[in-house]
């Protein structure tokens, strides 16, 4: 245990007194801006399929009583309603796509209600841009100036969602924990590891590793080096947080925070989910990031091998469109299931709602799985790879070796 | 599992094979290294010495045998009281001087302030306090690889196992470092090292095992190993040209005036010395005993017989 604090402890000191440690931290924020600029074109698309969906809507009930949309614009799938109840129950049972009410004081509350079906986060504001056209074009063919105000999102969409007979909240609120999940995952899963797949590969190509190994025991180096890196990351974490602590502090007075924070939802089992995919996210690429610096030569070389992996990892983000459509189609059921991806898309499943008690459990005794596995693999490299000073350990003394072990 | 093979014994290798896949490289090999040994562990490179100390210090899993470490296969309970000098050693460069002494004594089981005397301590031995802040990559080589005997020798430890400890040190530090090595063994330390370097062997060892290719080729003190390659070799300091005559004897060694002659099985020293005479050779100076061991050496690696 002292191995391990002695070794965890040298390797935090030698990284953050790094230059470089602090500005990819600071630079952090920057980058996280560009991955959104790149993914902007997903995310375009995302908003497209909402749009299309509105428009794909089967039933719209209007509920109109003083006519303030005039009769020519009702057509289909729009349909009057007088009887408000039955109404809201067609949208409970789910036979009706959505409810417009149009109260008879709109000039004044310039507010419209909408009743909906959640089909998840992106179900949020759905049908806003249909009411704000609608009601953009009933002023327009009513010339009448007092209505101008209503125009160009004048009025005030108030929605209210049902799922499975249920009403449900769809907030901001209730991203804010997953958000920071995803934040935490992308520091330690890609940021952290791969300071340990430098320090790995500084090991060997240092030629220190022989001389650690008569002092101490290799799982020692490794967590040692994993627990170091660990506390990198919530260095880095605290760093993140406490300047965003500050940009809000500070900027309070000009501008509205568009989230209540009172409102978070901290939910003790979704908050125990998320920490158990970023702690085993974390891990299974610690694992890969052993086994790919034991077994290259140099970290220049380990670094350029590690990126098929790194790549393979973030692969879900690539078809993040599709994850938030169709939580629980084929595509995200089965990177639900791979390795490298599993703790990345299970937690957006969860954050979706899309996940069953039974896929959690039989997901996460997978992932523990992948993880015991992925270190299992990773050690026996480390064993096998720690020694080759000049060469890449080959496919086939891989192969064979672990063969030989396991018989 | 404790065994008591020897009460004196710090190492002892009884039969120890290790194969890579098919290949065997150290075979049947068995040697004791006794309490306040300096011994010799030689051979030609490739001959299976550092897979040899790496299966004595657990680094490789011996195929078959034994390699046991104070009676005991090691663990790292043991890493306190051994220095491992290995041949492929490093530092971390980018790491100062002092911190790395501190470290590895750290892990060697040291408390903080021991650790900081016995650095310090240290580094004033080897002329390098002056450099205690400095980052590794800024020293010279030959102040890199005191750093490097440092981490060995920081929890001054019963037992020294060096491999090819004064690769790459110019002849000073050479001297320095063959002086600390007789300090510890003075103290007590058994010593354990690898070399190429004969006339040091000669200087510091005891008692030595010879490998070739993997198999034991000599083992023994280093009178004993030496007489079995006879007592008449002439050591001459002479001045001229020695002339060659394969019927007479045989030259091992011949520059700068120094020349190591044995004579063959029909001739005697003083027939050879004689035949120098007669051939305008000046003999300075002569002695007549065993070959010296890099002729012992040369003569093991050349044979068949081994």
């Amino acid at each position: 245990m002292n191995h391990i604090y002695l070794i965890a402890q040298r390797e935090y000191i030698r990284t953050v007194r790094k230059p470089i440690f602090w500005i990819s931290t600071l630079l952090l924020p920057t980058f996280i801006i560009l991955v959104s600029f790149v993914s902007g074109y997903s995310a375009d698309q995302a908003e497209k399929s909402i749009q299309e969906e509105a428009q794909n809507a089967q039933s719209i009930l209007l509920y109109d009583p003083l006519t303030f949309i005039p009769e020519a614009f009702v057509i289909d799938p729009l349909e009057k309603v007088q009887d408000i109840d039955e109404a809201k129950s067609k949208i409970i049972d789910g036979s009706a796509d959505a409810l417009f009410i149009i109260p008879e004081d709109i000039t004044t509350t310039k507010k419209v209600e909408v009743y909906t079906q959640d089909t998840g986060v992106m179900s949020l504001g759905k049908f806003d841009p249909v009411v704000q056209s609608l009601i953009g074009a009933s002023v327009a063919s009513q010339l009448d100036p007092q209505l101008q105000p209503l125009i160009g999102g004048g009025v005030t969409i108030e929605s209210t969602y049902y799922k499975n007979g249920d009403r449900t909240e769809i907030s901001l609120e209730k991203y804010v924990i997953p958000l920071a999940a995803f934040a935490l995952y992308f520091l330690l899963v890609f940021m952290a590891n791969n300071f340990l797949l430098t320090s790995v590969s500084e090991e060997k190509e240092n030629r220190m590793i022989e001389i650690m190994f008569s002092i101490v025991e290799r799982k020692s180096l490794i967590w040692g080096k994993i627990v170091g890196i660990t506390l990198i990351a919530f260095t880095q974490i605290a760093v993140l947080v406490s300047a965003t602590a500050l940009i809000i502090y500070f900027s309070t007075s000009n501008f509205d925070i568009p989230i209540d924070l009172t409102k978070i939802v901290f939910d003790p089992v979704n908050i125990s989910l998320y920490l158990f995919y970023i702690l085993s996210g974390f891990l299974i690429i610690a694992s890969v990031m052993v086994g790919v610096g034991s077994v290259m030569p140099t970290y220049k070389e380990a670094q350029s091998f590690s990126s098929i992996f790194i790549i393979a990892s973030i692969f879900p983000m690539y078809f993040f469109s599709i994850l938030l459509q169709e939580p629980t189609g084929t595509i995200s059921q089965i990177v639900s299931y791979f390795p490298l991806t599993a703790p990345m898309v299970l937690a957006a499943r969860l954050t979706l709602d899309a996940l069953t008690a039974t896929e959690i459990v039989v997901s996460s005794a997978l992932v523990i799985l992948y993880v015991i596995g992925g270190f299992y693999v990773a050690f026996k490299l480390f064993e096998l790879g720690s020694l080759e000073y000049n060469n890449k350990v080959s496919f086939d003394s891989i192969k064979e070796y672990l063969i030989k072990k396991s018989n | 599992m404790r065994y008591n093979y020897h009460v004196e014994s710090v190492i002892h290798v009884k039969n120890l094979v290790k194969s890579f896949g098919k290949t065997p490289v150290v075979k049947d090999l068995s040697f004791d290294v006794n309490k306040g040994d300096v011994f010799a562990f030689l051979g030609a490179n490739g001959s299976g010495k550092t897979t040899t100390i790496r299966c004595l210090l657990d680094i490789l899993q011996p195929t078959r045998g034994s390699a046991l470490i104070f009676g005991n296969k090691f663990d790292l309970a043991l890493a306190s009281r051994i220095g491992y000098l290995p041949e492929e050693r490093g530092l971390y460069t980018n790491a100062q001087v002092m911190e790395t002494l501190v470290y590895f004594a750290q892990l060697k089981g040291m408390t903080t302030a021991d650790a900081k005397q016995k650095a310090l301590k240290y580094l004033d031995r080897v002329e390098l306090s002056a450099h205690h802040a400095t980052e590794i990559k800024k020293l010279s080589s030959g102040q890199q690889q005191k750093i490097q005997l440092g981490i060995t020798l920081i929890n001054a430890p019963d037992l020294l196992i060096l491999d090819e400890p004064t690769k790459g040190l110019d002849p000073v530090n050479r001297s320095l470092l063959m002086e600390l090595l007789d300090e510890l063994n003075e103290n007590g330390a058994t010593i354990v090292f690898v070399s190429h370097q004969m006339d040091e062997v000669e200087k510091i060892a005891n008692r030595l095992v010879m490998i070739k290719n993997g198999s034991q080729a000599l083992y023994g003190s280093l009178q004993e190993v030496k007489k079995q390659f006879g007592t008449n070799t002439i050591h001459i300091t002479y001045q001229g040209e020695i002339p060659s005559n394969d019927a007479m004897y045989r030259s091992s060694s011949i520059e700068n005036n120094v020349a190591e002659l044995t004579p063959t099985s029909e001739t005697s020293t003083n027939d050879v010395i004689s035949h120098l005479i007669q051939h305008n050779v000046i003999i300075n100076d002569f002695t007549i005993g065993t070959p010296s061991l890099q002729d012992v050496f040369v003569k093991v690696m050349k044979s068949e017989q081994y």
